[in-house]
C-alpha cells in the first residue's frame, strides 16, 4: 500500500487502480474538512486554486457515512457542473442526520489549474467513519 | 488493503482456478487464469471480492473472474456473476458507476499507410472535434428537455433519428443500441443535469479514441465477416455515460443499502447493496440503469459521427469513400436478463458484467445476422502503447461463463504509481519513437496510463482463447490516440 505522506490530517492511498484517503480530525466536522481537503489533492494541486467564491452547501443523510460520501459527491458535483474548484472548507454544523457548510475556491481555469486525476464518486467500499484515541478517522475509496 | 492470505485457491486446469465455498458463500469462485496474472491477483482484494460475491442471494452458477481481474469496490473489475431473475439480486455496485462504459471498434476503407501520412492531422482533427477534459462540450449541441428524454429512453435510435447516424450502425450495436426497459421517470434531476452538457464528450481516466491497423489476422472466417482485412486502418473508441452514469449508481446505492437491510441481505461489504430483482427499487434500478446505459451508447455514437467529419476533413473524401463503418460496439459495465442453460435448463438470470464482455456464441439471435455465422465481435482494448485484439464468442463461453470474456488488459500498477514511474520521462515522445502520436487533455492524467501500469492484454487474450471462452480474430496496433 503506498501512500503520500500525512498532510493535515489526510492522506492520500492507493487502492488497486483506483485511489482513496485517508483522513483525521478532532472533531467530526474537522474529520469532513479534511477528508475534502483529500478529494481536492487528488484532483488538483490546491495550492494553485484562489479563494474567490465560497458555496453554501447542505445535506442530509442518515448515517454519518453516508454524509461523507454525499459531502464529498456534492463537492464532485460542484465541479462537473460549474466548473468548482475549492480549497477551503468550514463545516458549520453536523449532526441528527444534517450538515451544513461552507466551501471556497474557484472555476477551473485551463491555464493555472492542472487536473492530476478526474474522480468519478466516492464508494462505500470498507468505508468507515470512528472514533479512536480521540480522533475522529474516516478511510473512503474513490472511483477513478 | 490487506493481502489475501486467507483465499483458499485450487486449480482447476492450466486456465482455471477454483475458490471452493466456504462459510457463507452460496457457491463456488471460479477465475480464469494463468499461473503468471493469478499471482498479480494474489496480491490484492480481487479474490476475497469474488468470494463475496458468491455470498449474495440467488447467485446461479459460480462467481467470476476473468483473467483481467483486479481490486474493485464491492464487486471485482472482471468480476461476472449471474443471479435467477425470480430469486436473485441486482446490485449497482456489481454494475459500477460508469455505467456501459464500453468499447466500439469501426474498419476503414483506408490502409495503414494512408492514415501514417496523415497522422499528425488526423489526431489534431480528432481532438478538436471530440470534447475531452474537464467541462469540453460542442457548443453547436443543443439539448433540450425533451432531446434527453428520447435519448435516454431510446438510445442509438435517437441519434440516428437527429443525424447522427445510420441504420447499419444501429444494427451493428448491442442490443440493437438501446437497453429495454428504460424510464427516464427513474432518472434523477441531478443524473440529467449531470449529463447534458456531457453528451458526446469522451471524458478522463482510460478513455481514448485510437487510429490504429489490424497487424494480423488469426481467424480469417470471422475477419472477413466483420470487414476486418491485415492493413486495415481502424478506429476505437472507449467511454462510457460520464456524469449521469456516476450520478445513477450513487444514487441507487443508498436506496439498495436501505433495501438490503429491510430485506435482511447479509453483506459482507456495504458496497455490495442489492435488492431483490423483482422488487419496487430492483425494478427501478433496471430502469434507471438501462437510460444510463442508453446515454453510453449514444455518447459513443455522438464521438463515432463526429471522428467520421474528421476523417472526412482531413483527406478530403467523401464518408463512402472513407468507409467509416461500424464493427461493432460492446458493453463492459452492465447488467443483463438474459437466458442461459445452467445444468440443462433454461434459466433467466441478471447477468452482472463489471468489467467484462459478453460473447455470445455463433447463431445466437441476439447476434447481428451478418455475424451469426461466426459468432459475437468482442473488442479488447490493450493499454495505449501495445496492442488491442478483436476476439468472437464462442459456445464454451456460453456453457461455462454466461457467455462471458474479459474485457481489457487490466491495471497492474495503481495511478499514484504509474506517476511516480512516469516522473522525469516524457511519455508521449516515449510513444512517438513506439510509432504512436498521443494528444491528451491532461498530462496528469496521461501519465497514468503509461503500458507498463498494465497487464500484458497479449497474457490476458492468451488465456481466454485457450480457456474457450472466445477465439481470437485479429489485433490491432496502435498509430494515434486522443485522451481526455
Amino acid at each position: 500500500m503506498g501512500g503520500e505522506g500525512p498532510i493535515r490530517g489526510v492522506r492520500v492511498v492507493d487502492h488497486g487502480g483506483d485511489a482513496g484517503i485517508e483522513a483525521c480530525g478532532r472533531s467530526l466536522g474537522e474529520l469532513f474538512e479534511r477528508a475534502a481537503e483529500g478529494l481536492t489533492r487528488l484532483v488538483t494541486d490546491p495550492r494553485k486554486i484562489r479563494r474567490k467564491l465560497a458555496k453554501e452547501i447542505r445535506i442530509e443523510g442518515e448515517k454519518t457515512e453516508d454524509l461523507l460520501v454525499q459531502w464529498l459527491s456534492e463537492l464532485l458535483y460542484h465541479f462537473e457542473t460549474q466548473g468548482l474548484l475549492f480549497k477551503r472548507f468550514k463545516i458549520l454544523g453536523i449532526g441528527q442526520g444534517r450538515l451544513e457548510a461552507v466551501a471556497e475556491g474557484e472555476p477551473f481555469d485551463e491555464g493555472r489549474h492542472i487536473i492530476r486525476s478526474l474522480v468519478k464518486a466516492p464508494t462505500y467500499h470498507g468505508l468507515r467513519v470512528e472514533q479512536r484515541d480521540g480522533l475522529w478517522r474516516a478511510r473512503i475509496v474513490f472511483d477513478l | 488493503m490487506a493481502r489475501e492470505t486467507d483465499i483458499f485457491l485450487e486449480q482447476v486446469d492450466p486456465w482455471r482456478w477454483r475458490i471452493p465455498k466456504t462459510g457463507p458463500m452460496r457457491t463456488d469462485g471460479l477465475i480464469f487464469a494463468d499461473s503468471k496474472l493469478i499471482q498479480a491477483v494474489r496480491g490484492d482484494e480481487s479474490l476475497r471480492q469474488v468470494a463475496n460475491v458468491a455470498t449474495l442471494p440467488g447467485i446461479v452458477g459460480s462467481s467470476l473472474a476473468m483473467p483481467d481481474v483486479h481490486s474493485g469496490y464491492g464487486f471485482p473489475i472482471g468480476g461476472v456473476a449471474a443471479f435467477d431473475v425470480d430469486h436473485g439480486v441486482i446490485s449497482p455496485g456489481g454494475v459500477g458507476y460508469d455505467i456501459n462504459c464500453g468499447v466500439r471498434l469501426l474498419r476503414s476503407g483506408l490502409d495503414r499507410k494512408d492514415v501514417e501520412k496523415k497522422i499528425s492531422a488526423l489526431v489534431d482533427a480528432l481532438f478538436r472535434n471530440i470534447p475531452s477534459g474537464v467541462g469540453s462540450r460542442r457548443k453547436d449541441l443543443k439539448l433540450g428537455h425533451k432531446d434527453m428524454e428520447k435519448l435516454l429512453r431510446n438510445g442509438v435510435q435517437w441519434a440516428v433519428e437527429e443525424g447522427f447516424g445510420s441504420a447499419e450502425d444501429l444494427a451493428h450495436i448491442e442490443a440493437g443500441g438501446c437497453i429495454p426497459g428504460a424510464d427516464p421517470e427513474a432518472v434523477s434531476e441531478r443524473a440529467v443535469e449531470r449529463g447534458h452538457t456531457q453528451v458526446g464528450t469522451l471524458g478522463s481516466g482510460n478513455h481514448f479514441v485510437e487510429i490504429g491497423f489490424v497487424e494480423t489476422v488469426f481467424d480469417a472466417e470471422a475477419a472477413s465477416a466483420f470487414g476486418l482485412e491485415q492493413g486495415q486502418a481502424t478506429l476505437t473508441i472507449h467511454t462510457g455515460s460520464r456524469g449521469l452514469g456516476h450520478q445513477v449508481c450513487e444514487e441507487y446505492i443508498r436506496v439498495m443499502a436501505e433495501a438490503s437491510r429491510r430485506s435482511g441481505i447479509e453483506l459482507p461489504d456495504p458496497q455490495l447493496c442489492c435488492a431483490p430483482l423483482d422488487s419496487p427499487e430492483g425494478r427501478r434500478y433496471l430502469a434507471a440503469m438501462a437510460c444510463a446505459a442508453n446515454f453510453a451508447f449514444v455518447n459513443r455514437q455522438m464521438i463515432t459521427h463526429w471522428a467520421r467529419e474528421a476523417f472526412e476533413e482531413v483527406f478530403g473524401l467523401s464518408s463512402d469513400e472513407i468507409q467509416l463503418g461500424l464493427v461493432y460496439d460492446v458493453c463492459h459495465n452492465i447488467a443483463k436478463i438474459e437466458t442461459h442453460n445452467v445444468e440443462g435448463r433454461q434459466v433467466r438470470v441478471c447477468v452482472h458484467r463489471k468489467g467484462a464482455t459478453r460473447a455470445f456464441p455463433p447463431g445466437h439471435p441476439e447476434i447481428p445476422p451478418d455475424y451469426r455465422a461466426v459468432g459475437q465481435p468482442v473488442l479488447i482494448p490493450g493499454d495505449m502503447g501495445r496492442c488491442s485484439y478483436v476476439l468472437v464468442g464462442t459456445d464454451r463461453a456460453a456453457q461455462e461463463s454466461f457467455a462471458s470474456t474479459c474485457h481489457g488488459a487490466g491495471r497492474l500498477m495503481s495511478r499514484h504509481q504509474a506517476k511516480k514511474a512516469a516522473r522525469g520521462r516524457s511519455i508521449p515522445r516515449e510513444l512517438e519513437k513506439r510509432g504512436i502520436l498521443v494528444r491528451g487533455a491532461s498530462m496528469g492524467t496521461l501519465v497514468e496510463e503509461i503500458p507498463e501500469a498494465y497487464k500484458d492484454v497479449e497474457d490476458v487474450v492468451q488465456v481466454v482463447h485457450e480457456a474457450g471462452i472466445s477465439r481470437k480474430v485479429a489485433r490491432l496496433r496502435p498509430l494515434g490516440v486522443i485522451k481526455g
